[in-house]
């Protein structure tokens, strides 16, 4: 059973692991290789900080709700393991601000210590009337994608950096199920109206006194359009920008001054941060998720495809509840072409 | 009469704190900081500067609660400001975990930290050994860049530092007026107090910029704080050792201890280990005296004796020493007036 991932983000890389962990000791002869035309760290993946945090309207589905709660708590349950330093995962606590009350979000109860700030706290942000503490997971992408590229590579996964232009180009070459997570870029292999970019770009800085993540919401502005500061383990991330349409991968010089005048209005120290790097990257912004099978062609010539793309800015946070439910598709696809017994539960 | 002269004596975080509340309050005196050590080599140098009080035994609570207010309200000004990260001023969060479930659930200061409450169920379970904590955000002060800023605060206000090793406070009187006494722990040869001992604190400062959150044993003994440069790793509370001597093997225990709490610390490099010794009293000496020997005069402010609380107080004491020290202005402008008569 040949098994080919088209991307090497977070999704592709994750949703590997999760199949290879899941069902290669059901099936023996498992072989997976991953292609894609951009790996660490040129990927989408790399250029985000890497705050575990959902969107905080309730917009996503029950299932999303649910993949990114099995994604921290799988993410929690290894932050006091050895590993952590090496997959870049830690546990970070900061402030989510708002102009306004608005309702308390869908992951209240996922993350650690969930509150909603003093009077004093709010002091420290002019302008800003409302908002929520708590701490949260960082998984840096830059340190996690070698760390899972390792893995993979132990168990002896190919990589092959290739553009693939059609899912038939892998089909051809032998491949029996493609695991598509092509993220911003998915339409090029099959056409997809509901899949946009959404440009973001940050300015990466030196500034190891911040140690807390500060998120602002403005609602007019939508999600990530606000500023916001994230202290990684070697830079600190501004940033946002969430420009629906904008292909552009190059820096902008406006939307550099937006960011950065408005994260120093916020933390006004950071007028003395030296500028590491500054990066524009497309999240592969969808209304929902695509995480589905379809079967292409009939009859015994007939091959799978499941998508795993569309995570807009919230990849990292829900990767891994994705990458089971991934793991879980390819079981019923195993289980259909008679190569496994009945469902194990553990899938 | 002539502007009065006063010197500072010992230039840690009471000190040069001391020497910018008098420099402020009375900008006609001429000013001066003595100290054998300046940073990086003081007692504050190798403390992590985090304001969690510790409560005194001989100091009104309301007295010490009046101190840590104005401390933090101080430094939480300048953590919002411009200046913080030349400071080293900065908010961090985490916890304070108990093996077993405190006495007094309230600590003093829980109003003035911010957003102090007790740990979840689910916060807990990273703590396997123990069942009580408080969650709370409070501030550090990271030397020596804390130090260095109020050193270049006093030099922009005139301020004069000399390296020199002040033997006896009374060899200072033909040269200034008043002296105020931030010697520390020097305080115990310098002028002799008894009451005054060390309690000595072996500390690692280590690179680990993935350890955003502090955690600290409700015991005080085993601590993590996160600072801008590096982790401070801790410690220990030995009452009247006076070794400056780094114990390897209290290196092993300390590490050992903080890697219990914090795991993914296994991975920290560059473990640097450095010794301080807490200047402990019952209480902080801050009074004022007048020294004289035949026809001559000095006045002596005191402000030593912060044991762990040098950081959390120094503010509020530094203020107080500068009431004293005004006193003392006025005392020498009213016999100065007398003498004239």
């Amino acid at each position: 059973m040949r098994v080919a991932v088209a991307g090497a983000g977070v999704a592709g890389l994750s949703a590997a692991l999760c199949v290879l962990e899941q069902c290669g000791p059901l099936v023996p002869a498992l072989e997976l290789a991953v292609y894609a035309d951009r790996f660490t760290p040129r990927t989408t993946s790399d250029g985000a900080a890497g705050l575990w945090q959902p969107y905080v309207q309730h917009g996503g589905s029950a299932r999303e709700t649910l993949w990114n709660k099995e994604t921290f708590e799988h993410l929690l349950g290894r932050v006091g393991s050895p590993e952590a330093e090496d997959m870049g995962l830690f546990l970070v606590s900061g402030y989510n601000l708002f102009k306004q009350p608005v309702p308390d979000p869908s992951w209240k109860d996922v993350v650690l210590g969930f509150r909603h700030l003093a009077p004093q706290e709010l002091e420290l942000f002019p302008g800003y009337s409302y908002g929520w503490f708590n701490t949260a997971l960082m998984l840096e992408g830059r340190s996690y994608l070698p760390w899972l590229t390792k893995r993979l590579m132990q168990r002896g996964v190919k990589f092959f950096h290739k553009k693939i232009d059609s899912f038939q180009e892998l089909f051809a070459q032998g491949a029996d199920v493609v695991i598509n997570c092509t993220g911003v870029r998915a339409g090029a292999l099959q056409p997809d109206a509901a899949l946009q970019p959404g440009r973001g770009q940050v300015i990466k800085v030196r500034a190891p006194w911040v140690k807390h993540f500060i998120i602002t919401h403005h609602p007019e502005a939508g999600i990530y359009n606000s500023p916001y500061i994230i202290p990684g383990s070697d830079v600190t991330v501004l940033g946002g920008v969430n420009q629906l349409g904008n292909w552009s991968e190059e820096n902008s010089a406006q939307d550099h001054r937006a960011i950065w005048e408005s994260c120093c209005r916020l933390l006004p120290a950071l007028q003395k941060a030296p500028i590491v790097q500054e990066w524009s990257g497309l999240r592969p912004v969808r209304p929902s998720v695509r995480l589905e099978r379809e079967t292409i062609g009939h009859g015994p010539a007939r091959s799978e495809v499941i998508h795993n793309y569309g995570h807009g800015g919230f990849g990292i946070t829900i990767h891994w509840g994705c990458a089971m439910a991934v793991a879980r598709l390819f079981g019923s696809i195993l289980q259909e072409r008679q190569l496994l017994g009945p469902l194990r539960s553990r899938i | 009469m002539a502007a009065p002269k006063v010197a500072v004596v010992g230039a840690g975080v009471v000190g040069l704190s001391t020497a910018l509340c008098v420099a402020d309050a009375f900008p006609a005196c001429a000013l001066a900081v003595l100290a054998e050590r300046f940073t990086p080599s003081t007692t504050s140098d190798v403390a992590a500067g985090m304001l969690i009080p510790h409560t005194a035994p001989g100091t009104p609570i309301h007295v010490q609660k009046q101190w840590f207010k104005e401390t933090f309200t101080y430094l939480f000004a300048i953590s919002n400001s411009a200046e913080a990260s030349e400071a080293g001023v900065h908010l961090v969060s985490g916890w304070q975990v108990f093996k077993s479930t405190p006495g007094e659930e309230l600590p003093f200061w829980s109003d003035i930290v911010l957003g102090f409450r007790t740990m979840s169920e689910a916060e807990l379970q990273k703590f396997p050994q123990h069942r009580y904590g408080q969650a709370f955000t409070t501030l550090k002060c990271d030397c020596p860049p804390y130090l260095l800023w109020m050193e270049k605060r006093l030099k922009a206000k005139g301020v004069q530092m000399y390296t020199r090793k002040v033997e006896n406070l009374w060899e200072l009187h033909s040269e200034y007026n008043i002296v105020v006494n931030c010697a520390g722990i020097g305080a115990h040869q310098l002028v002799g107090d008894q009451q005054l001992f060390p309690v000595r604190g072996q500390v690692l400062k280590v690179h680990a910029p993935w350890v955003k959150n502090f955690v600290r044993d409700g015991d005080g003994l085993t601590y993590i704080y996160p600072g801008i440069s590096s982790v401070t790793l801790g410690g220990t509370r030995e009452k009247e050792s006076w070794s400056l001597s780094p114990d390897p093997s209290t290196t092993k225990d300390i590490f050992g201890r903080c890697c219990s709490l914090e795991p993914s610390l296994q991975a920290a490099q560059e473990v640097k280990v450095q010794v301080g010794l807490r200047p402990s009293r019952a209480n902080v000496r801050l009074q004022r005296e007048v020294w004289s020997q035949g026809g001559a005069k000095l006045l002596v402010v005191h402000n030593y004796g912060h044991g762990s609380g040098g950081f959390s107080m120094h503010r509020g004491t530094a203020k107080e020493a500068a009431q004293l020290v005004g006193e003392c202005i006025a005392a020498l402008q009213d016999s100065s007036s007398r003498a004239k008569l």
